[in-house]
Order: structure tokens, then C-alpha cells, then sequence
């Protein structure tokens, strides 16, 4: 583990020595955050990915309706959507690698920032569903939109989680020189908001790229 | 935070970001089979970089570690075959 820069004019936390031990990061037979988190991550991919596997079997059925759906989707959304995700998950490394530094107010920053583009995501998703649902498109139009739904849908829920975990994160920040266990939630906040960084990236060429059958 | 651990998150980020536009840009120009399946690699390969470098399992042997490189690669052929098979038949 990097040494504090004492140099530097940012206030810097000396971590007790308990938390020390968690600094580190996944090393041979060892998983990074709190033991057990990624059994729960494992079990919301394979959750996402029976969607997956429903979805490409009902595609398979009905490749005139999924290019039709496909086709009322705008990609643009879909790609401004995915950079502000990648831009938030990016934020949430920096805050983890400035608890590992013990720098509160790059954590704060870093924190503040992805906090922000989480929202700005939830937002125009939330925006992008009553769209969706005043042109016609709601869960119960086609096998495709029930997929869209059920599948941006659930993802949205786990961004909503996401930003009240980021939530969390600034709050515990208060006390983090009393709190000893700081970096493991903070490091596992950020696995699960990978988490949903990584379930979005697939979901984007899916739903949006998939394109038609030619 | 080291600079060097700072610089590869950066490095991974830029290369997520420019992956996804170059997806997209696939997508836009040439959209058909070839750009979609390039469009679903790259998203899987965007996958596998986030839960290495973001989620800092990179170095692990650990059992998640495997199960989440199988994750990826049945998510990638899943969709692929689907897609294939719809666009052959």
C-alpha cells in the first residue's frame, strides 16, 4: 500500500491498524469487500442473465417484433446513458482509491461527483420510461417490450439501491476516523455499483444495438 | 492512491468510454451483422475489463473470480447465437 503524501496540503487520515488489513486488493484466493458480497453479486448476475437467455430465446421466436422494438428505441440515449454510467463507476474507483490513501476530501469529491452522474442516469432513464410508456410501449405491448422492461426495469431498481449506497457512503464519511470499517463498505459500495456499470454495458448492445435480422 | 494504480483505473476508463463509442459508431455506420457482433464483444469485453479493474479482482484465483469470466462468456454466446441464429435462418 502506497505511503500518505504528507506533502501534499490535503488532509490525510492515518487509518488504524485494523482497517489496514482491509486495504488491500484481491490477491490470490481472496476477493476484495466484505466476505460473502460476491456470492449476492453472482446472484443478481445469474439473475440477469436468465433475462438474458429469455430474451434471446423470445428473439429467436419473434424476430420481426424485437427489430420492430429495436427500431423505436433511440441508440442515442442508449449511449449517453452507458458514458455517464462509466463516468460514475469511474468516480466511485477514484473515492476508493482515495480511502486506500486516506484523503477525506478527494473521497468527499470523488463521492459527490458520482453521486451526481448516478442521479443524472436515474433521471433520464426515468425520463426515457414515460416516454416509452406515453408512445405505447408499456411492459404488457410485446414479448420484446415485457423484456425491456422486466430488464431495464429491475436494473433501474439496482440504481436507485446504488445511489442510496452512495448515500450511505457520504454519511459514514462523518466519522470515518471512528470508524474502523469504512473502507471495507465503501470498497464494497463500489463493487456493487460496478456491478450495475457492468450489467448496463451488456444491456446497451442488447436492447439498443441488437439491430434487426438483416 | 499510487500513481500508477491511479493512471491503469484512468487508462481502463478512457478505453471503456472509447470502446463504447467505437461500438456505437460501428453500430451507426455499418449496421448489420458483422458492426452487431462487434457491438456485443466489445460490451463483453467492457464487462470482464470493469469487473477486473473496477471491482479489483484482477489478480484473484478465487472461485467468484472463475465464475465471473463464466458469466461473461455465456452472456456472449447466449446473445450471439440468438442473434446468429435469427439472422441465418
Amino acid at each position: 500500500m502506497p505511503a500518505p503524501n504528507h506533502n501534499s496540503t490535503e488532509r490525510v487520515i492515518p487509518f488504524p491498524a485494523v482497517v489496514q488489513e482491509g486495504l488491500t486488493k484481491a490477491k490470490k484466493n481472496d476477493m476484495p469487500g466484505a466476505p460473502g458480497f460476491f456470492f449476492l453479486i453472482m446472484g443478481e448476475l445469474v439473475i440477469f442473465y436468465s433475462f438474458f437467455l429469455a430474451f434471446t430465446l423470445e428473439r429467436i421466436k419473434h424476430p420481426e417484433v424485437y427489430a420492430a422494438g429495436q427500431a423505436a428505441l433511440n441508440p442515442y440515449t442508449g449511449l449517453g446513458l452507458t458514458l455517464v454510467l462509466l463516468a460514475s463507476s469511474w468516480f466511485v474507483v477514484r473515492a476508493v482509491e482515495a480511502t486506500r490513501a486516506g484523503k477525506i476530501e478527494q473521497i468527499k469529491k470523488n463521492l459527490h461527483v458520482a453521486l451526481a452522474l448516478g442521479i443524472m442516469f436515474a433521471v433520464a432513464k426515468a425520463v426515457g420510461f414515460f416516454t416509452e410508456i406515453a408512445a405505447g410501449h408499456h411492459i404488457m405491448a410485446d414479448s420484446f417490450w415485457g423484456g425491456y422492461w422486466m430488464t431495464t426495469g429491475m436494473h433501474f431498481i439496482h440504481v436507485l439501491v446504488g445511489i442510496g449506497v452512495m448515500i450511505c457512503c457520504l454519511y459514514r464519511l462523518k466519522n470515518i476516523k471512528a470508524d474502523p470499517t469504512y473502507f471495507t463498505f465503501i470498497q464494497t459500495s463500489g463493487i456493487y455499483w460496478h456491478m450495475v456499470d457492468l450489467l448496463w454495458v451488456v444491456i446497451f448492445p442488447m436492447f439498443f444495438l441488437l439491430g434487426g435480422t438483416s | 492512491m499510487s500513481k500508477q494504480e491511479g493512471l491503469s483505473a484512468t487508462v481502463v476508463w478512457v478505453a471503456l468510454m472509447a470502446l463504447t463509442i467505437i461500438s456505437f459508431l460501428a453500430f451507426e455506420t455499418a449496421a448489420g451483422k458483422i458492426a452487431t457482433t462487434i457491438a456485443i464483444l466489445i460490451g463483453v469485453v467492457k464487462a470482464k475489463a470493469i469487473f477486473m479493474y473496477f471491482m479489483e479482482t484482477k489478480g484473484s484465483n478465487n472461485r467468484y473470480r472463475w465464475a465471473l469470466e463464466l458469466w461473461a462468456l455465456a452472456t456472449v454466446v447466449t446473445i450471439l447465437v440468438g442473434y446468429w441464429s435469427t439472422v441465418v435462418i
